[in-house]
């Protein structure tokens, strides 16, 4: 039983049809593989009125290599992204970061688009009804309040996608219509919309990753409860493109799960940049992780979550020091 | 040793083949004719009192058949342990309640065409709940002040003390060169079965109920259902089909007197199924409790005197705690003249406690065996000779335990598991260039029993002998998926002198099979295999006197070996297959049916033993765990079959590692109830979550009193789990620490994803 509820379903087969039904309608939720709605329709989270299931859609589906980057199709599956040899071969770091994400069945269903297009969490609210039904119901489900942090008139969930991290990492675009019509827009935009109060809806239909310019070195790092399936605790994406072209060298630095927005580490990442002649030095690195960690630490929320103690999630921002060691590190083999 | 046909092979199991081509039938899997669904209306609160409850709305949801309330049913106490009639099981429960005690007590329940319908109309309820102030913790319900949550009944949320002595531990103490002294608090943890709690009841025929259900005690499940019900018991018959797991959580009555209730209601057979929700806090849980461990140790590292202190969470029910905490005082394998275990009951608004995997003894032998690392640590012992020279040899009691140990092979299962640990150390000789990750090995030892160690345990089997030669054992034990009809089939066939296939069970089935005490406390193989034994017995002398009577000769004349009857005939040896003898005994004049029937009476319950070692990195700098490798070797006795003990051994090392790790039922302040609803919030372990498990059966031991020299496996398999890989974390960090268990409440944990992708 998907939901106690009656609600229209739309599974057009072309993208026309899906998107002149999606802008002709403003009260439609997009059905993209599914595992994150269907829980959440299951537990009346969420209570669409229409779903768009973007499944029959073949020309979502496809990886493309165009002159201005390569085009993932929205649908996608996670599974595909750590199969495809081309991602593979040029962003490692995606591949893994989908093969982080939860189990093995939500990958062979989970989407790209999905993934990044999830709700944010909070287990105050994702509980089933009958749970829910003990206190008044949180500002997510049409309440007033955040039970994680009652003096606050915003809800304190976080945003978990292990992809997005990633590829903000990338400066990655996303083709999308929304009720204006199609556009590209960069996909740090869109999340600082979607993942703010009054987010808009969006029928994304590709996520288009600017070619990495030779030389460029990227990692995921996930730390999760369990391997087979959790969220992640915290997780983090690294990437350093050297100078090319005429173009300055790029290093980004994003970390999810502990906000309800990837943090980006942009001090930290202009301080390397900036001294990356000297970065063996000692005393430059250990600056550069100290900065690293005390920029997360400024922009990032404790909420309670279950299986993650406070303390433990006080403290997992630390892990991220691995992943700046070894970015250090290549820069270090790069510029050598 | 004897060399065996059949025992001590691994055989297969007998429901292999329909487990792994999907045609096992579960309780779900039945629909029987004009069958509807029920559902409970459970208390979101964890303590309420139901000032109304209007039915109107939800009676006119279209498919609702019937829905009872409180006041509908009969107003009786009972205790939902199916156990043995214990003094110590407080009748506390209702069917239905309009008094909840926690977050998932039964108000209501509907009985309706669909599960659609059932949760509509359960939406539906118009309840108004009065909040009651909840306690969770067992302190907080132990303070003068505290809400009584059974006040009609007692006047203290303490509600029983067990009590053991042995010696003067006072004395003991003052004799003692050292004293350590600790206090552990173990979360609660669930089952996590496969396969939900399920029945489906059919109470349509008037003073006749039959009751399909998951349970692991059918005939205690009978007797409290009749009583509450006000039934005979020959008018109750209760049947478990397939079923996908117990662990303990099926050692009571879960749906089943709503279901009966329904049932009766509707005239209709109704069927209720609990949602993983309902089984994660309104099924049970393993108690948590506050243990606090003294311990008196001599200059050169004897155990002179030994003092438990256990404060269990009963939840908001009795059902099996008291009987628990006094399990746990017998499961201790090391000398202490000086002994004294007190341990006491306590009532909380949290989920309620059950019987699960250890019944006791995972909580109290995590704790021990954390505090033998620490002393051995202390003394400058080898942790693992420091519980040897501590350790009860055969020929000795268990301190407070009146029978004594005939079988023993805990240094067999050190050796043995020392040269696994060594294999996997050879082959990992090297380290990460950085040294902040450090890996280390813990140690812990654990044991067990084989039944009930109070002399409760008791089992009967018939074994019907067809005209063929081939059989049918009736018994009445649950397989619930440890294999032991395959196992029993195994004795059966050995001591017969027949092939496998020869043998048939119908097992389960309160109207067909003889009385049995249900599986749990470990006791298929021992107690249960031990009535199969002896029906086997007497099923043969059967045959020899009626061979006797056939030849004219004395039955002495007539003997029987590995499926040969051997005749001492004048005319000279006639030598008889079983089938050859049935051809004789079976047809003709003086024709005649051979059924063999016994019952085993336990006067003891030995211990299994196993050892457990725990190979972890930790990262010290981001404090990081993974656990990297685990190794269990256990002395089961004879191992009936060995790939479904190592079965057990690898079942029970999971269980113990998310005990060790991640599992845990949180109670969260601001919900007031549990927030671990689903096994997403609940962070039970997968098998991609699993370290690299070696695990072995000591060959050499055999206990003389068991089926073939069998013991138990199947808690024992998961007792010293979790506190070998706390001791292996301690010697990783060199903290001399008490980590809180799950570790995951104080370290990242690491994993292998990284190992899997690249």
């Amino acid at each position: 039983m998907i939901s106690r509820y009656r609600f229209k379903y739309e599974a057009p087969c072309s993208l026309e049809t899906a998107a002149e039904f999606f802008q002709r309608r403003d009260n439609v939720t997009i059905l993209a593989g599914g595992t994150d709605l269907i829980p959440l329709m299951q537990y009346g989270v969420k209570k669409p009125e229409c779903l768009l299931d973007l499944e029959n859609i073949s020309s979502l589906k496809t990886i493309e290599k165009r002159e201005d980057g390569l085009l993932i199709g929205a649908m996608v599956t996670l599974f595909e992204l750590t199969k495809d040899p081309v991602i593979l071969q040029h962003m490692p770091a995606l591949s893994y970061s989908a093969f982080c994400v939860a189990s093995p069945q939500i990958r062979n269903l989970g989407t790209i688009a999905g993934n990044v297009l999830q709700e944010k969490r909070c287990y105050y609210y994702n509980q089933s009804e009958e749970w829910r039904k003990s206190k008044p119901p949180c500002i997510k489900v049409g309440g007033e309040i955040c039970y994680q942090a009652p003096k606050l008139p915003e809800c304190r969930a976080l945003y978990y996608s292990d992809l997005a991290p990633v590829l903000l990492a990338y400066d990655a675009k996303v083709l999308l219509y929304d009720a204006d019509g199609e556009k590209t827009v960069l996909l740090q935009d869109l999340l600082n919309d979607y993942l703010s109060e009054k987010g808009k809806n969006y029928l994304i239909t590709g996520i288009l990753i600017p070619y990495h310019v030779p030389g460029t070195w990227d990692k995921f790092i996930k730390y999760s409860t369990r391997q087979s399936i959790d969220f992640p605790t915290v997780n983090v994406a690294v990437r350093f493109s050297p100078v090319a072209e005429g173009l300055a060298p790029i290093v980004r630095i994003f970390v999810g799960a502990l906000a309800k927005e990837p943090i980006q580490l942009e001090k930290t990442a202009d301080y390397i940049l900036s001294n990356i002649g000297v970065l063996e030095e000692e005393e430059v690195k250990k600056k550069v992780i100290d900065m690293a960690l005390e920029e997360v630490k400024g922009k990032r929320a404790v909420v309670r979550e279950t299986g993650v103690t406070i303390k433990v999630k006080r403290e997992s921002y630390q892990v991220i020091t691995r992943a700046i060691e070894e970015l250090l590190d290549a820069i270090k083999r790069f510029e050598g | 040793m004897e060399e065996y046909k059949v025992v001590g092979k691994s055989c297969s199991r007998r429901d292999a083949l329909s487990l792994v081509m999907g045609c096992a039938k579960f309780t779900d899997d039945l629909n029987l004719p004009g069958m509807v669904y029920g559902k409970i209306l459970r208390s979101p609160h964890a303590h309420a009192r139901v000032a109304s409850i209007d039915k109107t709305e939800a009676e006119k949801v279209d498919g609702v058949l019937g829905i009872l309330l409180p006041e509908d049913v009969p107003d009786v106490l009972f205790n939902c342990g199916s156990s043995p009639p214990y003094p110590a099981y407080v009748k506390d429960e209702r069917i239905l309640t309009a008094k909840p005690l926690y977050a998932g007590d039964r108000i209501a329940a509907v009985a309706a065409l669909t599960p659609k319908a059932c949760e509509e109309a359960l939406a539906k309820m118009a309840v108004r709940y009065e909040v009651l102030p909840a306690v969770f913790d067992v302190r907080d319900a132990m303070k003068e002040d505290a809400p009584l949550i059974h006040p009609e009944l007692f006047k203290s949320n303490v509600f029983k003390k067990t009590e053991m002595k042995q010696g003067d531990v006072e004395r003991g103490f003052q004799e003692s060169d050292y004293i350590f002294e600790d206090e552990f608090h173990i979360p609660s943890v669930q089952h996590v079965a496969m396969e939900p709690v399920s029945c489906i009841c059919d109470y349509s025929r008037e003073g006749k109920l039959t009751v399909w259900a998951n349970s692991q005690v059918l005939f205690h499940d009978r007797r409290i259902l009749a009583e509450i019900l006000n039934m005979r018991e020959n008018d109750v018959r209760i049947i478990k089909p397939f079923m996908g797991g117990g662990f303990g959580q099926r050692q009571q009555l879960h749906n089943q007197p709503v279901g009966a209730l329904l049932s009766k209601l509707v005239g209709r057979p109704v069927k209720i199924i609990n949602t993983r929700e309902e089984e994660m806090y309104a099924s049970c849980v393993r108690m948590s409790c506050i243990c606090r461990l003294k311990f008196g140790v001599s200059q050169d590292g004897r155990i002179l005197a030994y003092h438990v202190k256990v404060y269990g969470n009963s939840g908001a029910y009795c059902t099996h705690t008291p009987i628990v905490l006094g399990s746990m005082s017998k499961k201790y394998q090391y000398h202490a003249p000086h002994y004294h275990f007190e341990a006491f009951s306590v009532y909380t608004n949290a989920p309620v406690a059950g019987a699960m995997r250890g019944y006791g003894n995972p909580q109290l032998t995590l704790c021990r065996e954390i505090m033998m690392d620490k002393m051995a640590r202390k003394l400058g012992i080898d942790p693992i000779k420091f519980r040897l020279m501590n350790h009860v040899e055969v020929g000795e009691n268990f301190p407070g335990v009146p029978f004594t140990v005939r079988s023993c092979a805990i240094r067999e299962c050190v050796k043995r598991g020392e040269e696994i640990r060594q294999e996997i150390d050879h082959k990992e000789v090297f380290l990460p260039k950085d040294s902040n990750t450090v890996e280390s090995w813990g140690v812990a030892f654990g044991c067990h029993a084989s039944g009930t160690t109070d002399n409760e345990g008791m089992s009967s089997s018939a074994v019907l002998v067809h005209d063929d030669g081939t059989m049918t054992l009736l018994t009445g034990t649950s397989d619930m998926g440890q294999g032991s009809e395959t196992a029993f089939s195994q004795i059966l066939a050995e001591e017969m002198g027949v092939e496998l296939k020869d043998i048939s069970v119908t097992a389960a089935d309160t109207s067909c099979t003889p009385y049995e005490q249900g599986s749990f406390a470990s006791s298929q193989a021992y107690v249960g295999g031990n009535a199969v034994y002896n029906a086997a017995v007497d099923a043969k002398d059967k045959i020899c006197s009626v061979l006797a009577k056939y030849y004219g000769i004395e039955p002495e004349k007539i003997s029987h070996k590995k499926g040969v009857f051997t005749v001492k005939a004048p005319e000279g040896d006639i030598f008889l297959s079983l089938k050859e003898c049935m051809a004789k005994i079976a047809f003709g004049k003086e024709g005649t049916a051979i059924i063999g029937s016994a019952c085993y009476k336990a006067d003891r319950s030995p211990a299994p033993f196993h050892v457990c070692w725990a190979k972890v990195a930790v990262d010290n700098t981001s404090g990081v765990i993974t656990l990297r490798h685990f190794i269990q070797v256990a002395d089961v006795g004879t191992a009936i079959n060995p790939d479904i003990v190592k079965g057990q051994l690898h079942g029970g090392t999971a269980q113990g590692i998310g005990l060790a790790l991640m599992e845990q039922i949180e109670i969260d302040k601001t919900a007031n109830k549990p927030s671990t609803s689903d096994l997403l919030h609940y962070k039970v372990p997968t098998s991609l979550d699993m370290p690299e498990i070696h695990v072995d059966i000591v060959k050499n031991s055999y206990e003389p009193t068991g089926p073939f020299g069998a013991k138990s496996v199947g808690e024992l398999s998961t007792v010293a789990v979790a506190p070998a890989i706390v001791n292996a974390v301690s010697n990783a960090t060199g903290e001399n620490s008490n980590f809180p268990t799950p570790l995951a409440k104080v370290f990242l944990l690491g994993g292998n994803r990284e190992d899997f992708f690249y």
